[in-house]
């Protein structure tokens, strides 16, 4: 006789339906697992009989035990089939499967004395179960907390391995427990940073504004003590909420990179990520040993990714970043097989001027060579250059006083800045809900063509502006974006002239000249 | 109605001098030039009190109009000079913030030379809207204030006597026409102030001090002009002077100001160039600029090099349609935009 529980593995961010089959047949005693089990598998054998024994339950003896994880053919990981293998293992030897015992997803570890511990990674696997339309799952009572967040699944919390049991034959009644969306939290102030502190750099503060609406990419580039990090640290304050779906692929990315700075308190709140500049290649893009963890791009996914100092970067780690940045997705190809995270997030790099920092700075002088210059600016290569819609040039100014930077009324503050963020993301959403994409960002072609209508006038100042400014091809396209985005900002339907000027005010400039 | 300053304020200043600045801390500390007044700080100043009383009811009954050091209508640049004047009496307007200012002086006994330089001079600043500061004397002070109204420009007489006493009385028309055209006289002096002699020294400073910079037509070596010429170097401001024959005895002055370091102007466009201003020539090459387009140029051509954000406090619309008339003058190519500075493109 066989008997088949389902559990889960772990694919990258998606879960693969995992069957636990056991067979009991006479032979030589003896207990195997096969299905390409790693060594925290292979070991869950003795897990297994001390769990059983110790719960007042009959380990089969003199038995020759089969447990087999179909599909064989790819490697499992993990030790959240404890429970799944310890289940089959008794369902077969009582020889009493049924239909609604194949129903359950079994996740959870095992302890010697019978309890179940906590299967670690919930979030991603019970996600991707949901997409597969599987609704009751047993899992640990203490990852309930995880699993409650996800809408429309059927929790069956389990303290021991008696109860599991006992709850599939039908002798015991476990109170089901259904997940449901969180609700939102009222949003609690971060750190008291707010916007309408950074005096005078409205130009980069409107900058931000625009990136964070249609998730553009914004380089600033700015002598030290401009304010580059101080307008950085209060992105947090101003980032829309996320939906649900977007928050439930950010919990999973998380939680599979066994990252507890993004936990359920959050909920809403987008990701935002500084990594320092000596980050390594992998920390970056995702890797490490057994199956890849998600990088720091895909923990920015649908949130921001500050590089500060960003020519400070390692070369190759910033080269790395050309593909994700274009596909919104990075694989990851290891020996053992490839891994994809998804990484769609804004990227916002700060930088000097030159390696003194000192560049056009009316206070200090520039200690730079003209060669030194020209390195530094380099080291952000022009792909990667091409990936920014945004440009903000910051200066020092050299008389603060005369124009009263006191003066808090003249400043947009974050909840401003908030609201028509949100509304610009609103507008965005209904305009592109036919659509595969939803940020003007993600603008091209025909789509491009189709969204960004311009009037006579606005036409006219298109062309004009291209041409005189020396404007690229893709340099126009990003204008174009930017103005879709100002527009939305500014509440219109369609982008006027207006609009379309304060686009060009962001574009890239000639660098050409030191 | 209120009036904004008082008795004690018209006493404070006829008094204070060069140590003006020095006193005024001393008496706001006090709580005021009456205070300062009545401290018996200065009592050889007090005598004459009475006289004060008699100017200003004279002066509530006249057109005349009166300044003093804080309020927003005192010339900028005159409040940055060592000892500005704490009251200024005028007939007419003052010249508005951000108005470009160029003071014109030269000898009273110009030659033909200086008299048609000075009146060109006048007029092609006039023409371009900058306001000409002279001294309304005759000889080359007249012609730059003649030219200037002639090219329809503004212009501001710094007067040696009170600014209801025409000097000379011989300027009566020009006087006349200087208010009407909607220029202003000014003086630092009580009204009814003859011209003693020694108050022209005084009055340069403030010709100077209200000026960007200062042009010098025709000067003797040893001359009320060179002085003035001396004081704006003091002050900061640029000196250009009108180079001229050696042996014109009313070009000493002027060619010995370019040996030491003055800017000799070649040609009347000349001075248009120096400040930063476009000729008519390139006026008619440029595309036409609206009213706003306008303003912000002038903007950027007086700081000559500005960050959006200054530009943004000294135009005082919002941010996005500032940077919508930026795009559309670098896009005519009237300025550039480079490391976030903006700059004239020349």
């Amino acid at each position: 006789m066989v008997s088949v529980i389902k559990s889960c593995t772990m694919n990258g961010i998606c879960g693969e339906i995992t069957k636990v089959e056991c067979d009991i047949s006479r032979g030589m005693p003896m207990l195997n697992i096969v299905g390409l089990p790693d060594t925290a598998v292979k070991e869950s054998k003795e897990r297994l009989r001390a769990a059983i024994n110790n719960s007042g339950l009959t380990f089969p003896l003199s038995k020759r035990i089969t447990i087999n994880l179909s599909p064989a053919g790819t490697k499992k990981e993990g030790t959240h089939m404890d429970l799944a293998m310890a289940l089959s293992l008794l369902v077969c030897a009582d020889d009493i499967y049924n239909e609604r015992i194949g129903k359950y997803i079994v996740l959870g570890e095992l302890s010697l004395d019978g309890r179940v511990n906590s299967a670690g990674r919930i979030t991603p696997i019970l996600m991707s179960l949901k997409r597969d339309n599987f609704k009751s799952v047993i899992i640990p009572k203490e990852d309930v907390e995880k699993a409650i967040i996800i809408e429309g699944i059927d929790i069956y919390p389990v303290e021991t391995l008696y109860e599991a049991y006992g709850f599939l034959k039908g002798t015991v009644h476990i109170d089901k427990i259904s997940g449901r969306r969180p609700e939102r939290i009222a949003e609690k102030e971060a750190n008291g940073a707010d916007f309408s502190e950074v005096k005078g750099r409205e130009e980069a503060k409107r900058a931000v504004e625009i990136c964070m609406s249609g998730f553009h990419n914004l380089l600033l580039t700015g002598p030290p003590g401009c304010g580059k990090s101080m307008i950085a640290k209060r992105i947090p304050s101003v980032l829309p909420e996320m939906s649900y779906e977007e928050m439930m692929e950010v919990m999973s990315l998380y939680s599979i990179s066994n990252d507890e700075t993004y936990s359920a308190d959050l909920r809403y709140k987008r990701p935002f990520r500084d990594p320092a500049a000596n980050i390594s290649l992998s920390a970056m893009i995702g890797g490490g040993g057994g199956m890849p963890k998600p990088g720091e791009i895909s923990l920015a996914h649908n949130g921001v990714l500050f590089l500060d100092e960003m020519p400070e970067f390692r070369k190759d780690v910033l080269e790395a970043l050309r593909q994700p940045l274009e596909d919104e997705k990075v694989s990851i190809s290891r020996a053992s097989g490839k891994t994809t995270y998804p990484c769609k997030f804004i990227m916002i790099g700060a930088r000097n001027p030159c390696p003194c920092g000192h560049l056009n700075d009316p206070l200090y002088r520039c200690s730079c060579t003209s060669m030194q210059i020209k390195k530094y600016k380099d080291r952000i290569s022009g792909p990667i250059m091409d990936r920014f819609d945004i440009f903000v040039d910051m200066t020092a100014y050299n008389n603060e006083k005369e124009y009263a930077f006191e003066d808090s009324s003249a400043g947009k503050d974050s909840k401003s800045m908030k609201k028509s963020i949100c509304l610009a993301g609103d507008i965005q959403a209904e305009r592109y809900k036919k659509e595969s994409f939803k940020y003007n960002s993600q603008l091209k072609g025909q789509a491009l063509q189709k969204y960004c209508c311009l009037d006579g006038e606005g036409k006219e100042l298109y062309a004009a502006g291209c041409s005189a400014l020396k404007v690229s091809k893709r340099g126009a396209d990003k204008v174009l974006k930017v103005a879709r985005t100002i527009a939305d900002l500014e509440g219109e339907e369609f982008i006027k002239s207006v609009h379309l000027a304060e686009a060009f005010q962001f574009r890239r400039r000639d660098e050409a000249e030191v | 109605m209120k009036q904004k300053y008082d008795v004690y304020d018209m006493w404070f200043s006829d008094h204070a001098g060069r140590r003006v600045m020095e006193l005024w801390e001393t008496a706001k500390d006090l709580g005021g030039t009456r205070a300062f007044y009545e401290s018996d700080m200065m009592p050889s100043w007090k005598r004459n009190i009475g006289t004060y009383e008699k100017s200003y009811e004279k002066i509530n009954k006249s057109d005349i109009k009166v300044c003093s050091l804080w309020d927003g209508d005192y010339p900028e640049l005159l409040k940055e000079i060592y000892d500005p004047p704490f009251l200024l009496y005028y007939k007419g307007k003052l010249p508005e913030k951000m108005t470009r200012i160029c003071g014109i002086v030269g000898s009273r006994k110009a030659t033909s030379y200086g008299k048609r330089l000075a009146y060109d001079f006048g007029k092609i600043l006039g023409e371009h809207e900058v306001w000409v500061i002279s001294g309304m004397a005759l000889g080359a002070d007249s012609c730059a204030h003649k030219g200037c109204i002639d090219g329809g420009g503004l212009t501001a007489a710094v007067l040696g006597s009170g600014a209801d006493v025409c000097t000379p009385s011989s300027n009566r028309k020009l006087y006349e026409e200087i208010i009407e055209s909607g220029g202003c006289v000014l003086s630092e002096f009580l009204p009814g102030t003859p011209g003693y002699a020694s108050n022209y020294p005084k009055r340069n400073r403030i010709i100077s001090g209200m000026s960007e910079n200062i042009i010098v037509t025709e000067a003797d070596e040893k001359s009320g002009t060179s002085v003035t010429a001396g004081m704006a170097l003091e002050q900061g401001r640029e000196v250009f002077a009108l180079p001229g024959n050696i042996t014109s005895v009313m070009s000493r002055g002027t060619n010995r100001l370019i040996k030491e370091g003055a800017t000799p102007l070649i040609s009347v466009e000349d001075i248009l160039w120096e400040m930063g201003i476009y000729d008519e020539h390139r006026k008619n090459k440029m595309p036409e600029l609206s009213e706003a387009e306008l303003k912000v140029l002038r903007i950027i051509e007086k700081k000559g090099e500005i960050c959006i954000y200054e530009l943004q406090i000294l135009y005082g619309k919002s941010s996005s349609e500032l940077y919508g008339i930026v795009t559309v003058l670098e896009i005519k190519g009237v300025i550039l935009k480079n490391n976030g500075k903006i700059i004239i493109a020349k």
